[in-house]
């Protein structure tokens, strides 16, 4: 070969490439065939983890493939290896994994056999076959403890080889590298992976507004302005009601108080009457600004009459009296119903059921979610105490232009 | 040891700052135990008003406390977030009122506007339930806001070390309602045959004495009932006539007389009488009486002028009137008639 003698260097180095190439073409299909000439692989195959979470022990596995082959089928091989699919090669079983060969079941026909190691997972039965293109599922353990696959310790790809066989002694002799005779074949490719860890922090929340109304409540505290309720003229016959009508000399609203609140162990609604800075006794009442009036029950002085706990304003003498109730809590723009009117404020707005007014500049409970079984139970959205003042005077209360300031504060306990 | 160079120093800090952020930012991994069934009481929710605010939380941990840290914040009450300190808000002038469960705290020299240090020497606090009540605390100027209060307990007695335990509350400004009314003047009355005791109802306004005799005295009644919140009173006169039938009248009794058949008498009186029987007692709570002439138990007269007088606001009265007629043997025959009109006034 005379002429060899010519080549230069570097078609030389052309050559050694091509030759390696073309050796290379004939090695592969070799070695990503399988061993058994006739056959076949299974077709969209697939494992579904129930978990990619490393080191998730006791994981479903759920194989899923279309055979290639018909005929039967009486063993079937799924061995997990972290460094390749192919049949034949040398498998390294994935640190971590572990099929719990001892307790883990199976789809309902197999049975796990005893060669059945940490990564190889052998399963027979006695009777089956496959008909070729028709999907096939093998369920690998219940998630109970020991009865699943324990994932991989570390994140990242790992792979299934998965072999079916016609004769289970041929399965039961499985190994990596001398498969056996099987039937149909074929890889998967399986991930562990990070879980991704979300964290969030609620703040305390607490939302309250007073002021006026005249109809449903607002859809929140923006909706609410307003500070002044005028009950209009007072007779000694039937109260004075918020809302009292223009006509009447009122300004036809009624208060209003809004709280939201996340706090779980509730809210409590609390308000007091404003005491004046001039005039005698009963400064907390409905009075004419600086009058003197008597301590005591007296409807001849500028001050009202506060009862204390609710009280119907239809009796007889003593019949001045004034006060507030709560007629309605408005939860419509809300999402919770749960704030519970105090005994002294649920009336309806009636005369009959009555009013309360504390008049000594304590603090009283208008209305809470506090006693609420639970935290769900106790927090509030949006809900609208409806303030319905009253008041009726005696035939002996003087005549004047009478006021009261109250104010309102909401507690919540987190 | 070898030096790194520039670069490397860079990455070095990186690495330390990407080391130490996520410790700063995160309160759960780094804090201890959040602060149970905490809740402020503010005395008064009026903005800008010096009022009091109670905090009360249970300590869960058992560590060394030497300070308790309360900041107001407008914006957050996360201890991740910077804080906005609430407009108008002041802790400067506030007292340490009362303190229970954890105490020996005072204020220490550091507290600012918005943010209260209490301090004491640092010892070891028991779980248990605390409370801290402050005087003079000028509340937010904002109306309707929610104020968040960031509670911390700390080793140092400064606020200045490290979190132990943490947690928030948060309260609500808001404008407070004013009420107003107008109670006018009352003249309230009514008359009738009866009338309610509160002038709800009157019934009637004529009574039939039937067949007037020389034998028997005839007798019936009349109500009328008032009250009033002018400041002197009010008073209910009378005005009419006698009795009588075109020009023969029955004579009236101008001063108390007792009822006696047989002689021209017409009068009246507002009591209970036996002779005739008839009439009652005045009635209701109120403070009117019968002037004197008409107050005489089976004596009567007739005369136009005060009836009743209340020299007080009054609440209702009830009076019933009296009228006994008499007739001569000689008195004309006829049918006798008469109109009494009651007027009730006030001054105010």
């Amino acid at each position: 070969m005379k002429s060899t003698s010519f080549i230069s260097a570097q078609h030389r180095t052309k050559a050694a490439i091509t030759a390696i190439v073309f050796a290379l073409a004939l090695v592969l299909p070799v070695v990503l065939r399988p061993s058994i000439a006739s056959a076949l692989p299974l077709t969209e195959r697939k494992i579904t983890i129930a978990s990619s979470q490393a080191g998730r022990d006791d994981t479903i596995y759920t194989a899923n493939f279309k055979p290639g082959t018909t005929g039967t089928v009486l063993g079937f091989v799924i061995e997990f290896c972290d460094n390749s699919p192919l049949i034949g090669q040398t498998c390294n079983a994935p640190a971590g994994l572990d099929t719990n060969e001892a307790t883990i079941t199976v789809a309902t026909g197999w049975t796990v056999h005893a060669n059945t190691d940490a990564n190889t997972l052998i399963v027979t039965r006695g009777a089956g076959s496959y008909t070729a293109g028709v999907a096939e599922t093998i369920t690998l353990g219940t998630g109970a403890a020991n009865n699943g696959i324990d994932n991989p310790n570390a994140t990242g790809s790992y792979y299934a080889r998965m072999l079916s066989y016609a004769v289970a002694a041929d399965a039961q002799g499985y190994t990596d590298t001398a498969p056996g005779t099987y039937t149909d074949y074929g890889g998967v490719a399986l991930s562990t992976a990070n879980q991704l860890t979300v964290t969030a922090q609620v703040q305390e929340q607490l939302t309250f507004c007073v002021g006026t109304i005249n109809g449903a409540a607002p859809a929140d505290c923006s909706g609410l302005t307003g500070t002044a309720v005028n009950i209009g003229v007072v007779n000694s016959g039937a109260p004075s009601v918020s809302p009292v009508a223009v006509v009447n000399g009122g300004n036809n609203v009624n208060g209003a108080a809004m709280v939201s609140t996340n706090a779980s162990f509730g809210v409590v609604v609390t308000y007091y009457a404003e005491q004046a800075t001039s005039g005698t006794n009963h400064l907390g009442s409905l009075r004419v600004a600086g009058a003197t009036c008597n301590a005591g029950v007296v409807q001849t002085d500028s001050c009202f009459r506060s009862p204390s706990t609710q009280t119907a304003f239809d009796g007889a003498s003593p019949n001045e009296n004034f006060g507030v109730t709560i007629s309605t809590i408005d939860t419509t723009s809300g999402t919770t119903t749960n704030l519970v009117r105090d005994t002294n404020y649920d009336g309806d707005g009636t005369a009959a059921q009555g009013f309360a007014w504390r008049e000594d500049g304590s603090t009283d409970a208008l209305a809470s979610s506090a006693a609420g079984a639970q935290p769900e139970n106790r927090v509030v959205d949006e809900e609208m105490l409806l303030l319905r003042f009253a008041a009726r005077a005696a035939a002996t209360t003087p005549t004047g232009v009478y006021t009261v300031t109250s104010t309102y504060i909401a507690t919540s306990t987190f | 040891m070898r030096l790194l160079r520039g670069n490397q120093k860079v990455y070095a800090a990186l690495l330390a700052l990407l080391m130490v952020v996520p410790v700063s930012f995160y309160p759960s991994s780094v804090y201890g135990l959040e602060l149970q069934n905490r809740t402020i009481l503010v005395q008064t929710s009026v903005p800008s008003a010096s009022t009091n605010h109670l905090f009360t939380f249970d300590m869960l941990s058992s560590s060394v406390v030497g300070s308790v840290v309360l900041e107001y914040c407008s914006n957050s009450p996360l201890l991740t977030e910077p804080c906005t300190p609430p407009a108008g808000l002041s802790v400067l002038g506030a007292s340490l009122a009362a303190q229970t469960g954890e105490t020996g705290f005072s204020i220490h020299a550091s507290t600012t506007a918005n943010r209260m240090v209490l301090t004491r020497l640092p010892v070891a606090v028991s779980p248990q339930a605390v409370s801290y009540s402050f005087d003079n605390v000028v509340n937010p100027s904002t109306v309707a806001e929610s104020v968040y209060v960031r509670i911390t307990t700390h080793a140092a007695d400064d606020g200045s070390s490290p979190v132990i335990d943490f947690g928030a509350v948060v309260f609500s400004t808001s404008g407070g309602i004013g009420v107003e009314s107008y109670v006018p003047p009352f003249l309230i009355f009514c008359t009738g045959v009866t009338v309610a005791p509160d002038c709800s109802s009157q019934n009637g306004n004529s009574i039939d004495l039937g067949e007037l005799t020389a034998s028997e005295a005839r007798s019936s009644t009349s109500q009328f009932a008032g009250a009033t919140n002018d400041p002197l009173g009010y008073v209910v006169s009378l005005l009419g006539t006698t009795m009588t039938s075109g020009t023969n009248i029955i004579n009236p009794l101008s001063s108390p007389a007792p009822s006696t058949p047989g002689s021209g008498q017409y009068g009246i009186n507002l009591r209970a009488n036996s002779n005739p029987n008839v009439g009652q007692e005045p009635a209701g709570v109120g403070t009117s009486v019968p002037s004197g002439n008409f107050n005489i138990p089976n004596q009567y007269a007739f005369s136009n002028g005060v009836l009743t007088n209340s020299s007080l606001p009054t609440e209702f009265n009830t009076f019933t009137v009296s009228y006994v007629v008499n007739v001569a043997q000689s008195q004309a025959p006829g049918v006798y008639s008469t109109t009494a009109t009651y007027i009730a006034t006030a001054a105010f």
